[in-house]
């Protein structure tokens, strides 16, 4: 009984096969499928060509191949195959575990999909803030060149009302490049790519430059504005005092812009000192037109805007930046508002002692000025007309560089073979060979005098991940376009320095 | 003639491997997405430039997080691998240096392809990924769905299995 069984059961699972060791059937039993004697097994499905190497074994070694997909002439299912190499042929038995792989087939199907989907909507939504990021970076090189020939034309000899005219174009350039800042600055937030930068900083010298600020921006709508700061705040604390001055900032020109009458105050206070440890809360009251309170909740959302966007402008960003760079820093964040009474808000940073209290003036930058004999030679590759234009007026302002200009990265070898130079001002996207590709040329180059030489990167997409990358490959530095021409002199400057000693 | 060469499509899940060789086999592409288990093989003969033939028999293997985990029977005796990536999807390519280290120490005399494939879809990707992609190295950038590269592709690494 039992073997009549076991001869049922593997009637329809199990076919035995002999072949030859160059492939031909030497016998079958035909149990699932048909083929003949003395036919190629090659023939029969490629999957046995592919094995062949197999064959070769030493007889007596078996071997298994599990999961393999087969169509044999009528029937098609999912094989298992043990492989026994005799001294003369070889055995398979091919055992049907269709059934068998078919349910896990519906885990795979379905684990997969949602797997891929996840990635998909991730990467979906890096794709929007990207984009995000993307514009944001082609709307900064037009305005760099409205910027930097408005500064240049402002040294030329214009009339009262000319330069008046002048003045608000640049305001407004200012003021799109503070909403592009705040679009660049939400994407990188969502993008987990901001990171907070713990350096020691003067605190008195941040809330003097506030207090100037904000003096001059409310005495032109004849608000008042005052500033009061505990003076058990240590002069000099550990803490990011670029994004502490963005929350402010952000904040107070929400303040002003919503007042009309009556005064702002800035209230900054120690709530606590725990050895190295600092809290600090920073009120900030207007007597502005405020917020209904059904809609504070929704302020700080990417986008949104509780007042008529036509009267107020502004891009909705800048309190959804405040309140994740404040849980960037692990701070918290109250606010408190009575229609057409005024709002406050409220909030505490964390902070560190710098053990150092002692002014170090020394450490902060200098002007050199290089108007000895000796005038550098400066290259510099960008393949839009303006900006060429705009770098050679800035640099042939200061007097101290010969400027020689190129619009791809093929000519700046070619001028490297022609002539020496000292610096390189590179911008990242040109046509040919790239900043990047250009730059990984140089320093891999075998001429010392080419690998030695600093390139600065003219780079209007300030993402980490690009400067890192500039930096990886070899530049010695970047500058942002719009450019700030100070800071472009400063970072040539020290370079050219560097080099010289 | 020669002997015919075994080749293995390799890579994780859903990159494109089955449509890949549909592409190539059958000059077909579906949309839908089949999950391949265990391995699918099928034969087609490529012509050379020497006007010599070969035939690449193609091992299309289920989608896998590491070549490592692949089953080994599957990878013994291969000629070439092709290593598939998907170009729009970065956790495809995010370890693949070692997938390919590990490629060549393991089977040092197999010629390697590496490939991204969904071209048709990158064109619509920002600088960054493109970036993200120009930190690796990678043979040929395809699309099943249109064909671009495919064929030049498999000619390739035949042309290279010949030599
Ligand atoms: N747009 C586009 N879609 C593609 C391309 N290649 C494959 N796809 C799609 O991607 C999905 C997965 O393709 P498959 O070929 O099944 O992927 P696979 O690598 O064989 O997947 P596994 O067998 O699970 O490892 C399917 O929906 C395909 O239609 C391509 O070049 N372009
Ligand atoms: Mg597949």
């Amino acid at each position: 009984m039992i073997e009549k069984l076991k001869q049922q059961y593997i009637k329809d699972k199990i076919q035995f096969i002999e072949v030859s060791k160059d492939g031909v059937i030497l016998d079958s039993d035909n149990n699932l499928f048909n083929i003949k004697k003395g036919d190629s097994i090659h023939d029969v499905h490629p999957f046995f060509e592919s094995i062949q190497y197999h064959f070769e074994e030493k007889p007596g070694s078996e071997f298994t191949i599990s999961c393999v997909n087969l169509e044999l002439g009528a029937i098609s299912g999912i094989f298992d195959l043990i492989i026994n190499v005799q001294k003369d042929s070889i055995i398979f038995s091919m055992i049907d575990f269709t059934a068998h792989y078919q349910i896990s087939n519906t885990l795979s199907q379905e684990k997969n999909e949602s797997l891929i989907q996840s990635q998909i909507l991730k990467e979906r939504e890096e794709f929007k803030n990207k984009f995000l990021a993307n514009t944001s970076h082609e709307l900064r090189t037009p305005l760099n060149s409205i910027m930097g020939f408005s500064t240049i034309l402002q040294r030329s000899n214009l009339n009262e009302s000319q330069l008046h005219y002048l003045d608000i174009i640049k305001q407004s350039g200012e003021h799109l490049r503070n909403l592009i800042d705040d679009i660049l600055d939400i994407s990188k937030i969502e993008m987990g790519r901001l990171k907070i930068q713990y350096d020691r900083f003067d605190f008195f010298k941040v809330m003097e430059l506030i207090k100037d600020t904000y003096t001059i921006k409310t005495k032109t709508k004849n608000i008042e504005f005052s500033i009061k700061i505990d003076k058990n705040i240590p002069k000099y604390i550990v803490g990011d005092k670029i994004r502490l001055t963005q929350i402010l900032t952000n904040i107070l020109d929400n303040a002003v812009k919503f007042t009309d009458r009556g005064n702002i105050s800035l209230n900054v206070k120690l709530l606590e000192r725990k050895s190295k440890n600092l809290k600090v809360e920073f009120e900030i009251e207007d007597t502005g037109i405020g917020i209904q309170e059904d809609k504070i909740g929704s302020i700080f959302e990417s986008f949104i805007q509780t007042h008529d966007v036509n009267t107020y402008g502004g891009t909705g960003l800048g309190l959804s930046i405040v309140k994740s760079l404040i849980n960037l820093m692990n701070g918290s964040l109250n606010v408190e508002s009575k229609i057409n009474k005024g709002t406050t808000f409220k909030f505490i940073l964390n902070f560190e002692f710098s053990a150092n209290q002692k002014d170090d003036d020394a450490l902060e930058y200098k002007p050199k000025t290089h108007k000895e004999e000796h005038k550098f030679n400066i290259l510099v590759a960008d393949d839009l007309e303006s900006n060429l234009l705009l770098l050679m007026k800035i640099l042939a302002d200061y007097g101290d560089y010969y400027v020689d200009i190129v619009s791809n990265g093929d000519q700046v070898i070619e001028r490297l073979n022609q002539n020496s130079y000292d610096l390189i001002l590179m911008d990242l996207k040109m046509p040919k060979m790239d900043g990047y590709e250009t730059t990984r040329f140089i320093r891999q180059s075998e001429l010392e005098e080419y690998r030695d030489i600093p390139i600065i990167a003219l780079t209007a997409n300030v993402s980490p991940l690009e400067k890192e990358i500039c930096l990886r490959i070899g530049m010695n530095d970047y500058v942002a376009k719009p450019f700030n021409e100070k800071e472009l002199i400063k970072k040539m400057n020290n370079l050219l320095a560097e080099k010289a000693s | 003639m020669t002997r015919p060469k075994k080749i293995v499509l390799l890579g994780q899940f859903g990159v494109g491997k089955t449509s890949l060789m549909r592409r190539f086999i059958d000059d077909t592409f579906s949309e839908d997405y089949k999950v391949t288990l265990g391995v699918q093989i099928q034969k087609k003969e490529v012509e050379l430039k020497s006007t010599k033939k070969i035939s690449l028999i193609i091992w299309d293997v289920e989608g896998n997080t590491s070549v490592k985990n692949t089953r080994l029977s599957y990878l013994l005796g291969s000629n070439g691998f092709i290593y598939v990536f998907d170009a729009t999807r970065i956790d495809t390519f995010i370890d693949i240096n070692e997938e390919i280290e590990f490629l060549k120490e393991n089977y040092p005399n197999a010629k390697i392809k590496v490939i991204g494939n969904k071209l048709d879809l990158v064109g619509k990707k920002s600088l960054v990924d493109v970036l993200a992609l120009k930190e690796i190295n990678y043979d040929y950038l395809t699309s099943a769905k249109s064909g671009e590269n495919v064929n030049l592709m498999f000619q390739d690494l035949a042309q290279d299995l010949q030599s």
